[in-house]
């Protein structure tokens, strides 16, 4: 036992009680001593062994005598309760704790305990390891209670790649216990800045008072300094972002093996031919963070069966370059040694934080003609038995792959001989011209073009009332030289679009080159002799996806039901058809128009984001089944038809379900409407499990915090009350042997 | 070392040795490291020649012996008058002294009826083998003092010798006092077993004693040679050295049995305590504790150690025996080891 970890909470109170109680116990024992009077044959011998242990021994019969021994022993006892003593081996400086929760993916590697049968995940150790901080806080004694003193305080924060603080500054230790134990694992990403930053809003700024008037200065913390305890394994991509208080403490508590290698699936995409819409290919990527080559068994698991498995082989993970920047390299001597002083050698080898991961990928190529969600899984050879790694969760993704459909496009224009030729090159099911006079009929007789896009070119339908939102009818519209200025429900708000006419000539300086209708449209040498000037409203339904220097050149206006892509200029009076980028946008755009209409996307939400899912017109009682859930959630969809739900934390499936009419490829089960969506982690750095040693922030490097960073702060008193028990006992033998002869 | 709590005091011979101890002692008889002329023709052989049936030796016949021991065989024989010589068979005497101060009466079984005990057996071995047997109690109340209206009426041979004996002629109505000794002595032969038995219960433990004063008395009133056994625990706070040099020499062979009560040996005492002498009342204030015992038991074993080197300087023989030792164990082993009985 290390007698200088044993701290006392109250000791001036157990110095008055000494003060007081052993002289008095002293006092009354000497006062109290009576003797009872025995005859015996002669005193000779008894005088002349008591005359030689007194001879050198003043307070001889104090010190021989047992029972005054003991009861000195239980009031020592109690007074030493009465101090509060507690043991810890680590103290903390800082009065203020943050208590930082990795709760990323990453920390859902079962490598935290070395027991090969109690796997255990990194957060599961990570709340252990909080959970015994937390218990070796300080906390105010008696006398301080009485006073309104406060102990050690701390807040909780977790975070993957959103933080929330779940407990903020308190003493209290059981709120902190709950807020601990309730942190439960997701599949996110890892990003500390924001909970750098929720840490330093919650420590106390420091004031400065002038003329009575109290005033927070931002940017400088006041009081104590804080402590900042992170518990995560170390795969914190942002760490050098956060920039803690040069006078605080950050103590980074390592969780989790640096051995530990992983193979996962960091990318995939369903995807069908172009030329024949039943080829479905699914494109896995993969990576190997062991040091050793890896073999794995890729399964393509399509609704609940096994569709195909491939065996692929990775290499192992390799050394970074050598003028790569090495984060761990010299640690600052200030800090604590971590772990990792001795590592040298082959050891060094087998650590895999800092290699670069060996890279694969695999592609399965499947006839399927309806939509369909597929599986695709790792796992180890066939024959190997064995777990694949401790990380399982990049093991499995899921992905939606859209049915096999050829889209129906409907033009109405006057004639425009650009759109029908790039059109007529197109895959599509049908392609339709009508006048825009043949439009209005049908329009006024309620019905509408049976296409999946519709193709206004320079052209608007009337607006009628059964529109109000968009000045469009339910539908998918690619509109060319016209703006609609649809009026909003509401009167007195502007509506999102406003047609200001014809403007000089422009070219378009930038665009959204990842929005799916504008990938791999190249815009830069488009010229517009005449351009259409339009304001769009900032905060309504309209996106500006490309803009000339005198505004917005493509926008995007969705509303409800209606979708639309405006080209408000002539593109007549430019040289966009000439290009060959005017194809690519229409085969893109048509397709991202079309493609809406079909159930769920290709691409999957990446974890910690949230969720939009646009459903069919008419679809009440939304309700969302998560991954692992039993239960389900209502939504209620956006004014737009979308519902929005996340952010996602659990990678698997979601389940939406709703009453009224399913898109092309959503299930119906029950008279419900079914649509299952993906969400995967698929995050190379978060794949990487190998937890680091140092974390390097933006101020220092820090070392991992050795294992016996702290021990419980132990809480002494209850011993020592059960040895004032234990020597009342023993008191009470030796009394009554002492006074039965 | 305590106190004894209840005591049945002795009255007869029959409470001091039973028949089965009386047996056991039958076959022994005194005897002594040096041997001593008697008095009286006794069973015991004597280095004088004299009269006895056991033949020693022959000398030449001079005139104004005894014509009746000249050995007429060997006259014959060779013509010259020889004499027979046989060996003289005398009496040995025994003297007894018992400490009846009021640290006798301590114990667990009680020091005093030990020593009484010890004593009858040693006077019943020395009477029945025609010893002359004395018994001297030094100390006591002599509680039969007060009922004998004739005090004196043993003296002489057997009879009663008391310091108090003439102050208790005249005044018979005080009450028992202390005295330096009483004793009785030439007891002989078997009739008198009784008598010695009576007088060794007539006392009672009690009161303060002058070892030396006792001895002096003794020295001065005994008379011949013979062997002397003193019973006692030793403890007297003006020494046991005085007296004892008194009692040594003068043809005595002092033989000394300390007798020890269990408890003296090994207290069984605890707590705190105020000690209180039996016989002066003096105290002392202890707390018992583990070192202290132990430091009792040092001092004991070094009192005992420092009265043998003691007696051994002086030739006197020493044994030291705890008050719970069976009494014909003691005469018939100890004792006889020690050469005081054959």
């Amino acid at each position: 036992m290390n007698w200088s970890s044993i701290s006392f909470v109250s000791w001036p109170l157990a110095l008055g009680v000494a003060a007081v109680a052993v002289p008095a116990l002293i006092l009354l024992y000497l006062l109290k001593l009576r003797r009872r009077d025995m005859e015996i044959s002669t005193t000779l011998l008894w005088k002349k062994a008591v005359q030689d242990l007194q001879a050198n021994a003043p307070l001889q019969r104090l010190r021989k005598n047992i029972l005054l021994f003991l009861q000195l022993l239980v009031l020592a006892a109690l007074i030493f309760a009465l101090a509060e003593p507690v043991m810890k081996s680590a103290s903390f400086t800082g009065q203020k704790h943050v208590i930082l929760i990795d709760r990323s993916a990453s920390m859902a590697t079962l490598d935290a305990s070395d027991n090969p049968n109690r796997r255990e995940t990194r957060l599961e150790e990570a709340k252990r390891q909080a959970l015994v901080m937390v218990e070796s806080l300080r906390e105010p004694g008696l006398i301080a209670k009485a006073t309104n003193a406060i102990g050690d305080e701390a807040m909780v924060i977790a975070f993957d790649n959103v933080s929330d603080v779940r407990q903020s500054f308190t003493s209290d230790k059981q709120k902190l216990r709950a807020a601990i134990e309730s942190i439960t694992q997701s599949d996110a990403p890892t990003s500390m800045g924001e909970a750098m930053r929720l840490a330093k809003a919650h420590a106390p700024k420091r004031l400065h008072v002038e003329n009575n008037q109290t005033q927070v200065i931002e940017g400088l913390s006041g009081g104590a300094p804080i402590s900042i305890h992170l518990f995560s394994d170390g795969r914190v991509p942002d760490a050098d972002a956060a920039k803690p208080s040069p006078e605080d403490s950050f103590v980074f508590h390592r969780i989790g093996s640096e051995k530990s290698g992983n193979v996962g699936i960091t990318s995939v995409r369903a995807q069908r031919s172009y030329e024949n819409p039943n080829a479905l290919s699914f494109f896995v990527g993969l990576q190997n963070s062991d040091p050793a080559e890896r073999t794995v068994d890729v399964e393509l698991v399509v609704e609940g069966s096994v569709a195909a498995i491939k065996q692929v082989t990775m290499p192992g993970a390799t050394k970074p370059a050598a003028d790569g920047v090495n984060p761990a390299a010299p640690p600052k001597p200030d800090q604590p040694q971590g772990a990792n002083a001795d590592v040298s050698g082959d050891e060094q080898q087998r650590i895999t934080s800092d290699l670069n991961p060996g890279v694969g990928g695999v592609v399965f190529n499947v006839e399927r003609e309806d939509a369909l969600l597929a599986e695709i899984r790792l796992r180890a050879p066939t024959g190997s038995g064995g777990d694949l790694d401790a990380f399982p969760t990049d093991d499995r993704v899921y992905v939606n792959a859209g049915p096999a459909k050829r889209l129906r496009v409907a033009i109405v224009t006057s004639g425009s001989l650009f759109l029908s030729s790039a059109l007529a090159g197109l895959p599509l099911a049908e392609l339709k011209t009508v006048t825009p006079a043949e439009y209005k009929a049908l329009a006024d007789k309620g019905t509408t073009l049976p296409a999946d896009v519709i193709i206004l070119d320079g052209t608007l339908p009337a607006a009628s009332g059964n529109a109000p939102a968009a000045g469009l009818p339910p539908g998918r519209y690619l509109i060319l030289n016209a703006v609609p200025t649809p009026k909003t429900a509401n009167e007195q708000s502007p509506p999102p679009l406003t047609d200001k006419g014809k403007g000089g000539n422009a070219t378009i300086v930038d665009w959204q080159r990842t929005h799916p209708a504008l990938r791999n449209v190249g815009l830069d040498s488009v010229f517009l002799a005449e351009t259409r000037d339009v304001d769009v409203r900032p905060g309504s339904t309209a996106v500006t996806l490309a803009r000339t220097e005198r505004g917005p050149a493509i926008i995007e206006l969705s509303s409800g039901p209606t979708r639309a892509l405006i080209v408000p200029f002539d593109i007549g009076a430019t040289n966009w058809p000439l290009d060959v980028s005017f194809v690519v946008f229409l085969a893109s755009a048509i397709d991202y128009l079309g493609g809406e209409s079909l159930a769920g996307s290709t691409d999957t939400p990446q974890m910690g984001s949230t969720i939009s899912e646009r459903l069919p017109a008419g679809a009440t009682d939304i309700r969302l089944l998560g991954p692992g859930e039993t239960s389900e959630a209502t939504l209620t969809p956006l004014p737009d038809g979308s519902v929005v739900f996340g952010p996602v934390r659990r990678a698997g499936v979601y389940r939406l379900s709703w009453k009224g009419p399913a898109a092309p490829g959503d299930l119906t089960e029950s008279s419900r409407s079914v649509r299952r969506v993906p969400a995967n982690l698929l995050d190379a750095p978060e794949s990487v499990v190998a937890s680091k040693q140092t974390i390097a922030l933006a101020s220092r490097v820090v070392n991992a915090a050795g294992s016996d960073a702290f021990k419980g702060d132990q809480k002494l008193w209850p011993w020592l009350l059960l040895a004032c028990a234990a020597m009342l006992m023993v008191e009470w033998y030796v009394y009554n042997k002492k006074t039965h002869l | 070392m305590l106190r004894t709590s209840s005591i049945s005091r002795p009255t007869k011979l029959e409470d001091l040795l039973s028949s089965k101890e009386i047996a056991r002692l039958d076959p022994l008889d005194l005897a002594s490291r040096r041997v001593f002329f008697g008095k009286l023709k006794g069973e015991r052989r004597s280095k004088k020649r004299g009269h006895s049936v056991e033949f020693a030796d022959h000398r030449q016949y001079v005139s104004g012996d005894d014509i009746r021991h000249i050995d007429w065989n060997i006259f014959g024989r060779l013509d010259k008058l020889f004499l027979k010589l046989f060996l003289e068979e005398e009496d040995l005497s025994l003297h007894v002294v018992l400490d009846a101060s009021a640290s006798s009466d301590c114990g667990e079984p009680n020091k005093y009826l030990f020593m009484q005990r010890c004593a009858m057996a040693l006077g019943y071995v020395g009477l029945v083998n025609l010893n002359r047997v004395a018994a001297t109690v030094m100390g006591g109340i002599d509680a039969e003092a007060t009922a004998r209206n004739s005090p004196s009426q043993r003296e002489g041979a057997g009879g009663w010798v008391g310091s108090n004996a003439s102050a208790s002629s005249t005044s018979t109505s005080s009450p028992p006092k202390p005295s330096p000794i009483r004793a009785v002595r030439d007891l002989r032969g078997r009739r008198r077993v009784h008598d010695l038995a009576r007088f060794l219960c007539a006392t009672t433990p009690g009161g303060t004693l002058s070892f030396r004063a006792a001895a002096e008395r003794i020295a001065i009133s005994r008379r011949g040679k013979g062997v002397m056994i003193i019973f006692s625990d030793f403890f007297f706070k003006d020494g046991y050295e005085d007296g004892l040099r008194l009692l040594s020499g003068h043809g005595y062979d002092l033989i000394l049995v300390q007798v020890l009560s269990p408890q003296e040996l090994e207290p069984p005492i605890k707590g705190d305590l105020r000690l209180k002498d039996i016989e002066d009342a003096d105290t002392a204030e202890v707390t018992i504790s583990a070192p202290l015992l132990k430091r009792y038991q040092a001092n004991l074993a070094a009192y005992c150690t420092k009265l043998r080197e003691f007696a051994h300087r002086r030739d006197m023989a020493l044994l030291t025996v705890k008050s719970d030792t069976p009494v014909d164990l003691l005469v018939a082993d100890q004792l006889r080891r020690l050469g005081v009985l054959k």
